[in-house]
């Protein structure tokens, strides 16, 4: 009776034992989640992937339309099942097919070149396979444009827009998401951004300049003593400050805040752990890099990448990158005061704005 | 009077436990609910520097070819990297595969064989590493993939000047093999996405990991350069270059899949070189550490001293159950009542389960399904990490000297079948 008592007992035991081990003895013999992470390829820095992917995708699917989806103005559906219209002939088509309040819940594909009257509110991708002139206060979800393509005041962009040429933004514009170009992007004043690509992204309509010449005529900055060499870099304990129209050749590490007097240029790279400022006409030819934030005066260049987890700062008339060197700014915001300009990326991970 | 020295020991033994309990969680809570830092990963365009790529081997032939395939057709600017691997005197069909990849590509495979000098990787990446003067050196080991964009991501962290060391994460791609396969995988997670991570997050010492990662080559210099005799290079560069004034940083979207081991034998061979090689950094960097070269903050220092004895802890928690269970048998009483009732009742429920709490949040953060039901099976392979890396940290290879332990060839047992480039 004991031995029977004590067999139950362990027999309850084992079994209260093994009850939370029950999910996974299932997934050991009946593996359900075996594949190893997807990762590979994972990369946000490719801006006009989306655009592309697009591209490719209608592409796809319109190569498998009867031949009348091809002529004058069609509604169709691609064979996925999405809803889209293309449109050959204007104006007043987007109006056609019921659709409530001015919406359009279709793909529009705009084959010629087009100028919409405003405040449309477009909930699929629009693909303009000519120039696209946007009316004010519109609303995309994702703009393909093969040709210019041009954003009136206080329009919204949802997700991606990508231009295959110049892509001007006017005044109030919203842009979430990716927006890319592979020539131009022009922003107007209080456009808000979240990622931008291109060659040449400026705020205001200003052309890209010649490559800036570094003055011969500066005086070599003299650090502090205490400054410590470090492999190729150039160590200060606290704050450090170029003073105006001198030179430092080689890299800086600043524990403090980093001041590039008027005028002066650092040949290489700097690091500032609090922040740095460059005052106008500062110019550095390797990167800027700092845990705080980063404000450059008027007039400012910067070589190479900018990378700050505060906030970003560039003043009227600074360019980060050349056209022939195309560069990444990044920050936790960026401000783009009027005529400042990127070549190659602009990334403010809490949005960016133009200055109004 | 033996009573009260065992007691003493005791206490030290719980404050050491409780404190990495407390780096559990600290790291846990901060990816849960902490800023993700990750200042570089939005380098995607810039003028590149030049770029070396090591792959030490030693009888690589199963995975050698794969690995190079993978590096050849990375996208980085192929005018600003080179690779090269390292055939240290392999007895297989290594040096032959990769004359192979040279013949092919002989300005991007320049092939280094080493038949003369220490054998081992730190010897084999000292010698290699002299031949070359590109600004930054990537290191892989020969069973990686990496994908097609990771080199850009490795090197964009080297557009900070301070940064001395990148560590990317690694995601082991054969976890279907067994249930020890799948642990790995669990582990892993748990010490890239929430460990790592969170290192980097809060500004303490993240790990270069010896692959997948790099080093610039002025820091590697002005460090001393790879250290021949250690048996754990990775983290002994770390320690030497975070003492110098230079940061590690740790990218954990700059993923790479490795092969992890399939069988516990090789598993526990595995950990217990780490283990070895560990201790032999904990015993010379760990007084440096805490005489604080000055440019370190306290909590720097406090992470240094915890990641340099992580590797300890084994024997420690051992000797721990040891002293619980001698004090009771001798009838010491330590506290009373429910002082030690509640002490107990809290380490049960928080302190022993740190480390799963920290797995779990890994793979939710991972976005895992059902992979996190395994969970309660990495009670398993702790218990087995305890007794092997407890046998590795008293055995005298743990504290002797560097070099004393004769350089050799450390390496895990591979199990690709499908050997692009290379033999079967």
């Amino acid at each position: 009776m004991n031995l029977l008592g004590f067999a139950a007992l362990l027999g309850v035991t084992l079994a209260w034992t093994a009850l939370p081990l029950i999910p996974a003895l299932r997934e050991l013999w009946a593996p359900s989640d075996v594949d190893p992470l997807r990762m590979v390829g994972r990369d946000n820095t490719d801006i006009s992937r989306f655009a592309r992917n697009f591209r490719e995708y209608m592409q796809r699917n319109l190569e498998r339309l009867p031949p009348d989806a091809a002529v004058g103005d069609y509604f169709g559906r691609l064979p996925d099942g999405t809803h889209f219209v293309r449109v050959s002939r204007l104006p007043g088509v987007l109006d056609r097919g019921a659709v409530p309040d001015g919406s359009h819940d279709r793909v529009v594909i705009l084959e010629q070149d087009v100028e919409l009257n405003g405040h449309e509110r477009f909930r699929l991708e629009l693909w303009a396979r000519g120039n696209l002139r946007g009316g004010p206060g519109a609303e995309y979800r994702a703009i393909l444009g093969e040709g210019t393509v041009s954003l009136a005041a206080e329009s919204v962009v949802w997700r991606w827009v990508h231009s295959n040429g110049l892509l001007r933004v006017k005044d109030g514009c919203a842009l979430f998401g990716r927006t890319s170009s592979d020539t131009s992007v022009w922003l107007g004043r209080d456009v808000g951004f979240e990622r931008v690509g291109a060659p040449w992204i400026v705020a205001g309509e200003r052309a890209a300049p010649a490559a800036a010449e570094i003055p011969t005529d500066l005086i070599p900055f003299q650090p502090p003593a205490e400054a410590a060499v470090r492999g190729d870099h150039l160590r200060v304990e606290g704050d450090l400050t170029l003073p105006p129209r001198s030179v430092w050749h080689g890299n800086l590490v600043v524990t403090g805040t980093l001041r590039v007097g008027v005028g002066s240029v650092v040949r290489g790279s700097v690091k500032a752990h609090e922040g740095v400022e460059l005052e106008a006409g500062g110019m550095v030819t390797g990167s800027v890099v700092t845990r705080g934030g980063i404000r450059t005066a008027e007039s400012v260049w910067v070589h190479g990448p900018v990378i700050a987890e505060g906030e970003i700062l560039l003043g009227s008339g600074s360019t980060v990158g050349s056209p022939e060197h195309p560069t990444t700014v990044s920050g936790e915001s960026v401000v783009l005061a009027l005529e400042a300009a990127v070549c190659g990326h602009l990334l403010a991970v809490r949005g960016g704005r133009t200055e109004s | 009077m033996i009573g009260q020295v065992l007691a003493i020991l005791l206490w030290i033994v719980v404050t050491i436990l409780i404190s990495y309990t407390l780096r559990h969680y600290v790291f846990t809570l901060n990816r849960v609910f902490g800023r993700f830092r990750q200042p570089y990963v939005d380098i995607g365009i810039a003028d590149w520097p030049e770029v070396a790529v090591f792959v030490p081997a030693h009888n690589e032939e199963r995975v050698i070819g794969g690995m190079l395939d993978a590096l050849l057709a990375s996208d980085y600017p192929t005018d600003r990297f080179h690779i090269i691997p390292i055939d240290d005197r392999s007895q297989d069909g290594t040096g032959a595969i990769i004359d192979q990849y040279a013949a092919r590509h002989p300005d991007r495979v320049r092939p280094f064989h080493r038949t003369e000098g220490k054998p081992g990787k730190a010897a084999a990446l000292l010698d290699a590493t002299s031949r070359s003067t590109a600004e930054i050196f990537l290191v892989f080991d020969a069973d990686y993939l990496p994908g097609p964009n990771l080199l850009r991501q490795l090197v964009a962290p080297f557009f900070d000047p301070e940064v001395g060391a990148v560590m990317g994460r690694v995601v082991p791609h054969n976890l279907n093999r067994s249930l020890l396969t799948r642990l790995l995988d669990l582990e892993r997670a748990g010490g890239y996405q929430v460990d790592q991570q969170a290192r980097m997050n809060l500004r303490l010492i993240p790990q270069y990991g010896g692959t997948v990662g790099g080093v610039r080559r002025a820091a590697l210099l002005d460090a001393g350069d790879w250290d021949s005799d250690s048996l754990a290079e990775d983290t002994d560069i770390t320690f030497r270059l975070v003492l110098r004034g230079w940061e590690v940083v740790y990218q954990n979207r700059s993923e790479c899949y490795e092969e992890v081991p399939e069988n516990w034998p090789t598993r526990i061979r595995q950990i217990q070189r780490w283990t070895r090689g560990h201790n032999q950094c904990l015993r010379r960097y760990a007084i440096p550490l805490i005489r604080n070269p000055g440019h370190l903050r306290w909590a720097q220092v406090i992470d240094g001293i915890l990641l340099l004895g992580v590797f300890a802890v084994g024997p420690v928690l051992l000797l721990g159950w040891g002293l619980a269970t001698a004090l009771y048998f001798m009838g010491y009483p330590m506290l009373q009542g429910l002082l030690i009732l509640f002490a107990v009742a809290s380490y049960s429920t928080l302190g022993n389960f740190a480390a799963f709490f920290e797995v779990a949040t890994a793979a939710r953060l991972d976005g895992s399904r059902n992979r996190i039901r395994l969970l309660p099976f990495l009670a398993l392979g702790f218990l087995v990490n305890l007794l092997a890396v407890s046998r590795a940290t008293l055995s005298r290879g743990s504290w002797q000297a560097p070099g004393t332990d004769g350089p050799n060839w450390h390496k895990t047992e591979r199990y690709r079948l499908d050997a692009p480039g290379g033999k079967p």
